[in-house]
C-alpha cells in the first residue's frame, strides 16, 4: 500500500505537471480479500490490489476532471492533460469553489496491521470454524469474511496535504434450515482491528434465531407496536439523513423545506424529544475517516438534540451563499443510547412486533421521507412482554420521522457498520402486506 | 496481451491448477452533467488491470492487480492458487463445469460513430439545450441532464485453450425537471435508454423534443390527485415494465440464486429447480426471452467471462417456468450439458459471478392489440410510464413498484394525472393476471445500468424489452 511519503510525493508530483490555475488531486487505493461461502463451503475467494488518482483542474472557473488507476510516469501526464482539455472545454461553473487551503484535522488511527496481515488461510480457518458445527446440524450457512486496508490522500494547488489508512474487517453468517422456513443473519462490518471481530458469537446469533424463527404464522398486516434492532434503525437513519442537504431543503426540494414559512426546518422539533443524532467521526467504535473526499474536515456536529433539528448538510459553496460553516455530509452517525435493554422493551409491550433488521428499502415519497422495503432474518410476534412466536415478514411503508416521532424506549446504542445506534421500541409502525420470503 | 496471458496460465498450470483463466481489461469512462445553466461535471476515468481465476483440487482462488506487468502477472498467479488452495479448507464438493468448446475470435458492439471521438461542445451543448427548454416551463426549479460513454475492451484465455478479445461500448443520456409547490415537489424523467451502440443513438433519440411536455408533466404532477387505494388494471408502457421484468423475472431465474449461493446477501429465488416446466409463472400471453446477442442490448456480448459464446433461449414459454441464467459452474450442479453464458465480471479485479442477460417480454402475435386499444378496453384502470420506487423481499415474491407518471384509466380513456402510485403483487400472481400484450412494433428496448449483486458489490446492465401489458386487478395505494 501507499504510503503517506510515497502519496505525499506522488501527489506533489501531479501538480507540478498541471498548467491550470487550481488542481486538486486525490488518491486511494488499497488490499483486500474477500472469502465467500454458501451451503457450507467456499464458493469464490479473491483478493484485489487498486488504487485511483483522480485530477481536478480549474482554469478560472471551468472545471475538468480525469481518472486512472495507472501511476506511470505516462499516465500521470496523460491523466492531467486529459482534465485540463476538459477543464478548457467546459464551461463557466459560477458555483465553483477553488481548492481548500491546509486544514486541522481530528486524529483518528484506525490501521492496525494485525487486521491488514490477516490472510486467506485465516478467514478460511474461521469460516470451518463456524460452518462445521452449524453443517453437523443440518443447517445451511452462508456468508462472507473480509479483511484488508486502505488509504485516501489529498493535494491541492493551495497546499493543502492528508493523508488516512485504515484497516477494515467484516464478516456476515446467514443460517438457513433445511426445510427453508426459518432465516437469519448477523454481522459485523467496518471493524478496524480484527480481534474485535466475533465470528463464533456471530454465528451462533445467527443459528439461534434462524432456528426460533422456523414455521412463522400468519400475522395480518396494520399499525403495531414495535422493537426494532440497531440494524434497523441504522437502515432507516441512513434514508433519514439524505435529506438534510440544505440547498436541497432551502430549494423546497426536501422533507426538510418549511412549506409554511418557506426557507428550511433549521431549528424546528422534527421528532421526539429522546432523539439525539450527531456525527462524531473519531467515536470509538467508528474511528471514521477525518476528511471527507474535498479535504473539508470531518468533524463532531449535532444534526438532531432533543428532537430538534440542529443543523443541515451544507456544502461548501451553499455554505458561502448562506454564510455558514460547511458541514461535509451526515456521516460516522451516533444516534445518542438509552437505559433500557432490548428485554425491558419487549417486555413493556402487550402486543407487537420484533424486527432484526430490514431489506430493500426504498423511498416512495421524498416529500415525507415515506419509505418502503420488508422485515428480514427473523421477525417475531410479541405478546404480554414476550417473544409469542416467530411471523411471516411484512412489507412496511413507513416514514423514519414518524418512527422517531413514536420512540418510546431506547436501548444503549451498539455499532452497526460505521454507525452508533441503539434498538428502539416505537408505537404504530405500519405493515402493509405479508411476504412468505425467508 | 497474448504473451502476457499465456505467462498467467503457464504459471498457475505450473502451480497444480487445474483449470485458469486470466482476464485483462481496460475501462473507459466519460461522463457529462449538467444543472440548469451550469455543466457540473465534465470528466474521464480509465481504469486497467487484470484479473486470474484458479481451480485448483476442485477449489476456487482469485487474484487481480493493477499492475500490468510480467512480474505482477506470474506473483498474481501463485497468489491466486494460494487463495484456492486456501478455499479447500473449507470445501466438501469440487467444483466441476460443463465442458466449453475452445474459441479464437475477435468480437465488438457494433456501432457506427465512436462517442469518444465526438467534440466534447456538441454534448454539453446538447445537455444545456434539454435543461434551456424544460426551464423555459414556469414551476421547474431545477433542472438536470448528462450523458455516459464506456468502453471495455476485454482480453479473455483460458487452459480451455480459448483466446477472445472484445469491446463493448456503451451510451446513455437523460434528464429530470423538478417542479416544486406549495405542498410538495415532483419529478419527471426521460432518457435515451441505455444501449450499447454508439453516439447515433443520442442523436436519434428525441431529447430536445420531448424536453417541455417532460417539464409540463412534472408540474402538473404537483395537482394532480393522490394514488387511488384499492384494485386496479394496470396498463404498464416499456419504460415501467423494464424493471418490474429485471426484479420479478431476471434475478428470480439466476440459477445461483436459486441455488442458495447469494443467500447472504442478495437472497434466493421461489424460482427453485423441481418447478421448472411446472410453475405456471405467468398466463398464456407471458413469454419471457433470455437474450446475450440482442442487437444494442446492455448484456450483449460475444462471449461471456467463462469463456462461453452467448446466445438466447426462453425462461418463460407461453407463462410456464423453462429455464435459467447459468454459468459453466452451475449449469454442472442441475445436470444441464452447457452454460448459457451468463458469467461477468464489472471489473478486472471482480470475479464473475452469474448476472441476469438482457431478458424480454416478447410481444404479442398479430391479433395483439394496439396501446389504444388496450386503455379503450379498460374501464377502471391506471396507465404507468417510467421508473419510480421499487422494492422485492429476498425469495422475489412480494413486490411493490411505484413510476415515474401516471393517468388515471375511466371507461377506456385516459384520463386525469394522478402522483405516488404504487402497485404492490406477488411475483406470480402478477404475472398471471397479464392478459393483453401489444403487438411487436410497440416493443421498446430499455434498461438497467445500475443492477447491484455479489459481494463485494457489482454492478452489472441489462436491456429489459417489452410492448405496453395490461395486468388485471392489482392492488394500488397500499403505501398511504
Amino acid at each position: 500500500m501507499i504510503n503517506r511519503e510515497k502519496a505525499k510525493t506522488l501527489l506533489e508530483k501531479v501538480i507540478s505537471l498541471g498548467t491550470a490555475d487550481e488542481m486538486s488531486v486525490r488518491l486511494g487505493g488499497g488490499e483486500e480479500g474477500l472469502t465467500r461461502f454458501a451451503n457450507n463451503q467456499i464458493t469464490q475467494n479473491l483478493a484485489f490490489s487498486d488504487r485511483a488518482l483522480i485530477v481536478e483542474a480549474a482554469f478560472g472557473k471551468k472545471v475538468g476532471v480525469a481518472s486512472t488507476n495507472m501511476l506511470d510516469e505516462k499516465s500521470l501526464k496523460e491523466v492531467v492533460e486529459r482534465a485540463e482539455i476538459f477543464a478548457q472545454a467546459s464551461e463557466v461553473n459560477p458555483e465553483y469553489m477553488p481548492p481548500l487551503e491546509p486544514q486541522e484535522y481530528e486524529k483518528i488511527e484506525a490501521h492496525f496491521p494485525a487486521t491488514a496481515n490477516f490472510g486467506p488461510e485465516k478467514r478460511a480457518e474461521k469460516i470451518k470454524e463456524v460452518v462445521e458445527p452449524c453443517a453437523g446440524q443440518g443447517l445451511i450457512t452462508s456468508g462472507t469474511f473480509a479483511s484488508g486496508e486502505a488509504f485516501s490522500a489529498i493535494a491541492t494547488s493551495r497546499g493543502l496535504f492528508a493523508y488516512h489508512k485504515q484497516t477494515s474487517a467484516d464478516f456476515s453468517i446467514t443460517v438457513r434450515t433445511a426445510d427453508g422456513s426459518g432465516a437469519s443473519r448477523a454481522s459485523q462490518t467496518d471493524v478496524r482491528r480484527i480481534e474485535d471481530l466475533d465470528t463464533k458469537a456471530l454465528a451462533e446469533k445467527a443459528r439461534e434465531r434462524a432456528l426460533a424463527s422456523r414455521n412463522p404464522i400468519e400475522l395480518p398486516p396494520g399499525d403495531y407496536a414495535v422493537v426494532l434492532e440497531p440494524e434497523a434503525v441504522a437502515e432507516l437513519l441512513f434514508f433519514l439523513f439524505t435529506s438534510f442537504d440544505a440547498r436541497s431543503a432551502d430549494e423546497g426540494r426536501s422533507f426538510m423545506s418549511d412549506r409554511k414559512c418557506g426557507g428550511n426546518k433549521l431549528g424546528q422539533k422534527i421528532v421526539g424529544e429522546n432523539i439525539d443524532i450527531r456525527s462524531q467521526p473519531g467515536h470509538p467504535f467508528i474511528l471514521g475517516r477525518p476528511f471527507f473526499s474535498d479535504g473539508l474536515g470531518a468533524r463532531e456536529i449535532a444534526w438532531i438534540e432533543k428532537g430538534v433539528a440542529k443543523n443541515l448538510s451544507y456544502s461548501r459553496y451553499w455554505a458561502k451563499e448562506k454564510n455558514k460553516r460547511p458541514t461535509g455530509r451526515p456521516v460516522s452517525l451516533v444516534m445518542q443510547g438509552g437505559k433500557h435493554t432490548t428485554k425491558e422493551l419487549i417486555k413493556s409491550i402487550p402486543r407487537g412486533i420484533l424486527v432484526t433488521r430490514f431489506w430493500y428499502i426504498r423511498f416512495v415519497d421524498p416529500n415525507e421521507i415515506l419509505l418502503t422495503g420488508l422485515t428480514r432474518d427473523g421477525t417475531f410476534l410479541i405478546e404480554n412482554g414476550e417473544i409469542k412466536s416467530p411471523i411471516k415478514n411484512f412489507r412496511f411503508n413507513e416514514s423514519p420521522v414518524r418512527l422517531l416521532q413514536n420512540v418510546e424506549g431506547i436501548t444503549a446504542a451498539e455499532k452497526v457498520g460505521s454507525s452508533v445506534v441503539p434498538a428502539v421500541k416505537a408505537h404504530n409502525f405500519t405493515f402493509t402486506s405479508i411476504s412468505s420470503a425467508v | 496481451m497474448r504473451g502476457l496471458a499465456d505467462l498467467a496460465l503457464a504459471q498457475a498450470r505450473s502451480l497444480g491448477a487445474d483449470y485458469a483463466d486470466i482476464r485483462l481489461c481496460r475501462y473507459l469512462d466519460q461522463d457529462i452533467r449538467a444543472r440548469d445553466k451550469i455543466i457540473t461535471g465534465l470528466g474521464s476515468s480509465e481504469t486497467r488491470g487484470f484479473g486470474i481465476r484458479t481451480l485448483y483440487k476442485g477449489a476456487w482462488g482469485f487474484a487481480s492487480s493493477s499492475e500490468v506487468t510480467e512480474e505482477e502477472i506470474e506473483s498474481a498467479a501463485r497468489l491466486s492458487v494460494q487463495i484456492a488452495r486456501s478455499s479447500a479448507i473449507c470445501q466438501k464438493d469440487e467444483v466441476r463445469m460443463v465442458d466449453v468448446p475452445i474459441y479464437e475470435d475477435k468480437w465488438q458492439t457494433p456501432y457506427e460513430k465512436d462517442p469518444f471521438q465526438i467534440p466534447i461542445n456538441d454534448k454539453k451543448d446538447l445537455l444545456l439545450k434539454i435543461n434551456e427548454e424544460m426551464l423555459k416551463v414556469p414551476g421547474i426549479k431545477r433542472t438536470t441532464s448528462f450523458m455516459s460513454f464506456t468502453r471495455e475492451e476485454k482480453y479473455f484465455a483460458s487452459t480451455v485453450g480459448s483466446h477472445i478479445e472484445q469491446l463493448v461500448l456503451r451510451t446513455h443520456s437523460g434528464y429530470t425537471a423538478v417542479a416544486v409547490g406549495e405542498r410538495d415537489f415532483q419529478r419527471r424523467s426521460f432518457e435515451a435508454p441505455p444501449l450499447n451502440i454508439g453516439y447515433e443513438h443520442i442523436e436519434k433519440a428525441p431529447l430536445v423534443q420531448n424536453a417541455r411536455r417532460v417539464a409540463e408533466e412534472a408540474v402538473e404532477k404537483l395537482s394532480a390527485a393522490e394514488c387511488p387505494t384499492g384494485v386496479r388494471d394496470l396498463v404498464l408502457s416499456p419504460s415501467n415494465l423494464s424493471l418490474t421484468i429485471h426484479e420479478s423475472i431476471g434475478h428470480a431465474t439466476e440459477l445461483d440464486r436459486v441455488l442458495g449461493q447469494e443467500a447472504d446477501y442478495a437472497g434466493t429465488s421461489f424460482a427453485t429447480i423441481e418447478r421448472v416446466g411446472k410453475l405456471q409463472y405467468g398466463s398464456r400471453v407471458v413469454n419471457i426471452l433470455a437474450d446475450r446477442t440482442m442487437p444494442a442490448g446492455r448484456a450483449t456480448v460475444g462471449y461471456d467471462d467463462d469463456g462461453v459464446k452467448s446466445g438466447k433461449w426462453y425462461i418463460i414459454k407461453e407463462g410456464l417456468l423453462v429455464g435459467y441464467s447459468t454459468n459453466r459452474e452451475l449449469a454442472a450442479k442441475i445436470g444441464e450439458a452447457q452454460s448459457r453464458g451468463c458469467n461477468y465480471a464489472d471489473s478486472w479485479r471482480s470475479i464473475p459471478i452469474i448476472r441476469m442477460p438482457n431478458v424480454y417480454l416478447e410481444p404479442g402475435g398479430k391479433d395483439a392489440p394496439t396501446p389504444e386499444e388496450l386503455i379503450a378496453d379498460t374501464k377502471n384502470g391506471v396507465y404507468i410510464e417510467g421508473r419510480g420506487s421499487w422494492s422485492i423481499d429476498q425469495e422475489r415474491r412480494n413486490f411493490q413498484f411505484g413510476g415515474d407518471a401516471f393517468w388515471e384509466i375511466k371507461n377506456g380513456q385516459r384520463t386525469r394525472m394522478l402522483k405516488n402510485v404504487t402497485y404492490r403483487s406477488n411475483t406470480v400472481d402478477f404475472w398471471n393476471s397479464c392478459d393483453a400484450v401489444c403487438g411487436k412494433e410497440f416493443w421498446e428496448p430499455q434498461g438497467v445500468t445500475n443492477c447491484g449483486k455479489g459481494q463485494p458489490p457489482q454492478r452489472a446492465q441489462q436491456t429489459h424489452g417489452a410492448s405496453p401489458a395490461r395486468f388485471r386487478k392489482v392492488n394500488v395505494g397500499e403505501a398511504r
